[in-house]
């Protein structure tokens, strides 16, 4: 048999930053008790929920080689949207005079939809123009945040039915019904990536394109499907974040994209694309949250905490190139 | 009232910036790799491709910029600025390329 010996050094690229956020999650745990007590866990599933989504979209992407900085736009565009759909009949302020408010169910099937169209235009810009993802990200950013300027007029969104509020307060087997959308998701993913013929096409223009095209795969259309996708679930995202916090405006999910993208790089999803798994966006969206939720409890200062959350993504990415640099 | 134009132009103005560095690091620096990635060839005339993508690149700066002027004064002739914006911008990219590769 042969065993592969172990590397300390291998090990420490690899998993290095999980490591290190690992010993601070104990420590933090030690100091303040609170920390890992049941009702901050489940506080930080939920906020996990969401973000566990947007980033099982954007590893689709990054997968590829790609990105896709247009997520947290489409994220406000997604709540909006539900905002508009879900809104009381007799709330004074509603957008929509008249008529009645709609399935909740049938609604996040409409906003995923419509989102999947901004995704799948995106895709074409950049399968059949040959335009870069981050220019065609940041131009289809631009076009959703003016749009969703225009419909919501920069107002913000309130006043929801209780069946959709209901969906961050309520659970099933004591886990709250958003986490178990994360959890279908995260399954739904797992099964795109592994047993479907798209998912073995993604990786294989994730690791090379050209030699993917030569080989029949058809990278054009499956370049469309992976951002109408990822489209589609940051519209879930956005669906979810208005019912936890019961609101929405454009802002929601400003920024998202680059937590997602930072936490699939942590994770273990490569950003020079063809290597990552489902696993790899929940362990980096479990250990960003995580991270994020100790830093508030060691009582770092708040503007202190965005220093932390960049040398950490900056460190996560430095490890991929290096990895990738070493591979090559 | 600084603070107010950042908060309803500050996405096409950051934008525009995006797009101004990567044109500066196209057409001075002649850096092909920051817009194409590390894997992909580099086509025969670099400098025509440096030149051309690098005023397509400047082209949609501008006119995200532009986009930050018209959303303060009226957001649907902003959104339609910029779809147009970014068709033809893409369109013109893909001849581009064509030209090139």
């Amino acid at each position: 048999m042969n065993k592969k010996a172990f590397n300390l050094k291998d090990f420490l690229i690899n998993y290095g930053v999980i490591l290190i956020i690992i010993i601070l999650v104990a420590f933090t745990g030690i100091k303040s008790p609170n920390f890992l007590s049941q009702s901050n866990l489940m506080n930080l599933l939920l906020n996990m929920s969401a973000r566990l989504v947007i980033a099982l979209g954007i590893a689709g992407c990054v997968i590829t080689a790609g990105c896709d900085l247009s997520a947290g736009r489409i994220i406000g565009l997604g709540g909006c949207l539900a905002g508009i759909l879900l809104q009381k009949a007799d709330y004074s302020g509603r957008f929509i005079q008249g008529g009645k408010p709609m399935n909740v169910i049938l609604a996040a099937i409409v906003v995923m939809l419509v989102c999947a169209c901004f995704g799948a235009v995106t895709g074409s810009f950049i399968a059949f123009l040959s335009v870069p993802p981050f220019i065609s990200t940041l131009a289809m950013m631009e076009i959703v945040y003016g749009l969703n300027l225009i419909v919501t007029n920069a107002t913000p969104l309130g006043g929801y039915v209780t069946a959709y509020t209901n969906l961050a307060s309520g659970r099933f087997l004591m886990i709250p019904y958003l986490v178990w959308i994360a959890i279908l998701i995260a399954a739904i993913s797992w099964f795109i990536f592994n047993m479907t013929r798209h998912g073995k096409y993604m990786y294989a223009i994730g690791a090379n394109p050209q030699a993917a095209e030569v080989a029949g795969v058809p990278v054009k259309l499956t370049m469309v499907m992976i951002y109408a996708k990822a489209a589609a679930f940051y519209g879930l995202a956005g669906f979810m974040l208005g019912a936890k916090s019961g609101g929405a405006s454009v802002n929601l999910g400003l920024g998202y994209e680059m937590e997602a993208i930072a936490a699939c790089t942590i994770g273990g999803v490569s950003v020079t694309g063809g290597r990552g798994k489902v696993s790899s966006a929940i362990i980096g969206v479990a250990v960003f949250e995580f991270l994020k939720a100790a830093l508030q409890f060691l009582g770092v200062n708040a503007n202190a905490q965005w220093i932390a959350l960049g040398i950490i993504i900056y460190i996560a990415i430095s490890l991929d190139i290096r990895k990738y640099v070493a591979k090559k | 009232m600084l603070g107010q134009i950042m908060e309803q132009a500050g996405i096409p103005i950051l934008i525009g910036m995006v797009c101004l560095y990567f044109a500066y690091r196209v057409l001075i620096l002649k850096d092909i790799k920051a817009i194409r990635g590390k894997d992909k060839p580099d086509p025969e005339d670099k400098e025509g491709y440096c030149r051309d993508i690098g005023r397509l690149l400047v082209f949609f700066g501008l006119g995200s910029f532009l986009m930050g002027i018209l959303e303060t004064v009226h957001p649907m002739a902003a959104l339609i600025q910029t779809v147009v914006w970014v068709v033809v911008t893409f369109i013109l990219w893909k001849r581009v390329d064509n030209k090139y590769f």
